[in-house]
């Protein structure tokens, strides 16, 4: 493996690949576009420090990436445990996304909707919920990255994804 | 319930991957938040800086990356692979250790089982004769070497020893110029060790003694090519009246070393012995490989008195064999092995059956 050998090319291949769902999902679990930018490159300096223990018969490349930002997620949560979530953080990031100012405006309420009602979720169903649609992974690596049973990881889901639609709701984004 | 959670996993896969699925109501309400996070909205995240650090990082770990054979010596280091070279690495050390190990010493034990291993390996018949002469040879060096440091010698060495004699008296001809010249050798130098033996362990050497003097003997030359067919001692009850007599010459092919001799049986109505050879004078020689002479022997059966024999088909048997060097006589040797004349891989010789049917009026 190339990337095993430190080979640049096989990196700039992988950070271009990964980067943009490692982001969003690091975005989605620390509300912030500063820190999630932190934490993903951490992410990728992670990864070139440990290659050499990463073995593809145990799963691929992007699940062991995720599994790197997820802990990094976890470590953050618990080293600011004590404060409360911050709301989304509207910055000059999203002024950068170019889009039209209504669209812009659209997605920023979307954004704040949407992280607020994650936080209503459990950890579990909200750990669930960002490997599936942010991080975009396969069902059996979220069950494996959780270590819990597909079964169980669309039980988890299926929840989620109920409790998403009522608080969404209760905030309003539905009629 | 689990119908609905397989549906909406589906559903959610075939989005994930822009593909269509089939609509259902059921599933309506909770795939509204599925695709709003499928289509979550983040800010453009400054990619730069993420980008930097990785370079970054790729360098320091360049500088930091251990030679290739530290890696390769990780990947040994993992668990199952260290486990397996513990194991092999403490057989090598107990096979190591137990090859010099000497009878009645810790590590014997190891040595015996690869010993016992190594014996049913498949051989031929020549490699197999001197695994023999070879075991036999290390095992009186065991011996020699406990004497030496005056350590007293475990009975068990010594049956194992006397066995392995045992075995190749048994199984290999006296013939055997690699046996004799060994069995003469390990004969000399156990008489050297002999003496310094357990007094219990006389009787022992004794009993290997005697083999070793008896597979060194050369053994002593037939009197005449054809051997001799005399008839039972015992009388027997029957009316059996023949004597079978060999005819005084025994004409010769020109080939040296092939003859073939031809005996006529007469039969005479003599009151007693039946013309049946005994198993212990027939000539069974044992063969070497170039040797070989063809004895034809004719009987003619004269019929005497009330006797009428019945000429049989033709009691004429071709044998091949090498030069007849095994008297008919009696082994001297008290230790003889109650088959001396087996030769394994080797053909089997047929004795001429000179036993004539016959009818009585």
């Amino acid at each position: 493996m190339r990337a095993k050998k430190l080979e640049d090319d096989a990196w700039q291949m992988i950070f271009q690949q990964h980067y943009p769902r490692l982001y969003s999902y690091l975005y989605y679990q620390v509300g912030n576009a500063d820190v999630a930018e932190d934490l993903c490159g951490l992410v990728f300096e992670r990864a070139v420090k440990h290659i050499h223990r990463f073995n593809p018969r145990k799963g691929g490349l992007a699940g062991w990436l995720t599994r790197i930002a997820q802990n990094l997620a976890r470590d953050y949560h618990r080293r600011n445990r004590t404060r409360a979530p911050e709301p989304l953080e509207l910055n000059e990031a999203w002024i950068a996304h170019g889009k039209d100012p209504s669209a812009l405006l659209l997605a920023q309420e979307s954004s704040r909707y949407l992280y607020q009602a994650l936080q209503q979720l459990t950890e579990e169903q909200r750990n669930v919920i960002l490997l599936r649609f942010l991080a975009q992974m396969k069902l059996p690596e979220v069950a494996r990255t959780l270590g819990k049973s597909v079964g169980a990881v669309k039980s988890l889901q299926h929840r989620a994804l109920a409790t998403l639609r009522k608080e969404l709701k209760k905030l309003g984004y539905y009629e | 319930m689990n119908k609905l959670t397989d549906r909406l996993d589906n559903a959610i896969t075939a989005m994930l991957a822009n593909r269509a699925y089939p609509q259902d109501e059921g599933l309506e309400e909770l795939l509204q938040p599925a695709r709003m996070l499928l289509t979550a909205p983040v800010p453009a995240p400054a990619r730069r800086t993420a980008q930097a650090r990785l370079t970054q990082a790729l360098a320091m770990q360049r500088q930091r990356q251990p030679a290739q054979w530290l890696i390769a010596l990780r990947g040994l280091l993992r668990p199952g692979t260290l486990v397996s070279v513990a194991v092999a690495a403490t057989m090598i050390v107990l096979i190591y250790l137990s090859a010099k190990a000497l009878p009645g010493e810790m590590f014997y034990p190891i040595k015996q089982t690869g010993v016992a291993f190594d014996s049913h390996l498949p051989r031929t018949e020549t490699s197999r004769a001197r695994y023999y002469r070879d075991l036999s040879e290390k095992q009186l060096a065991e011996i020699e070497a406990l004497v030496a440091k005056q350590l007293p010698v475990p009975t068990e060495a010594l049956t194992q020893y006397r066995a392995t004699w045992q075995y190749i008296r048994a199984h290999y001809p006296d013939e055997n110029a690699e046996f004799i010249a060994s069995a003469e050798t390990q004969a000399e130098r156990w008489q050297a060790i002999r003496p310094r033996l357990a007094p219990e362990q006389q009787g022992l050497a004794q009993e290997i003694l005697n083999l070793l003097q008896a597979a060194n003997k050369p053994t002593p030359p037939p009197p005449s090519p054809m051997p001799e067919i005399q008839p039972l001692a015992t009388p027997a009850p029957t009316a059996t009246k023949w004597r079978v007599t060999p005819a005084p010459a025994l004409p010769l092919h020109p080939t040296p070393r092939t003859a073939t001799p031809t005996a006529t049986m007469t039969s005479t109505p003599t009151p007693g012995p039946t013309a049946t050879p005994t198993p212990g004078h027939t000539a069974t020689p044992t063969p070497e490989p170039t040797a070989t002479s063809t004895a034809t022997v004719t009987s003619t059966p004269v019929p005497v008195a009330n006797s009428t024999p019945t000429p049989t088909p033709t009691p004429t048997a071709t044998t091949r064999m090498s030069h007849p060097t095994r008297t008919p006589t009696p082994t001297p040797h008290p230790t003889r092995t109650p088959h001396p004349t087996h030769t394994p891989g080797h053909k089997k010789t047929r004795t001429p059956e000179s036993k004539p049917t016959k009818t009585h009026k």
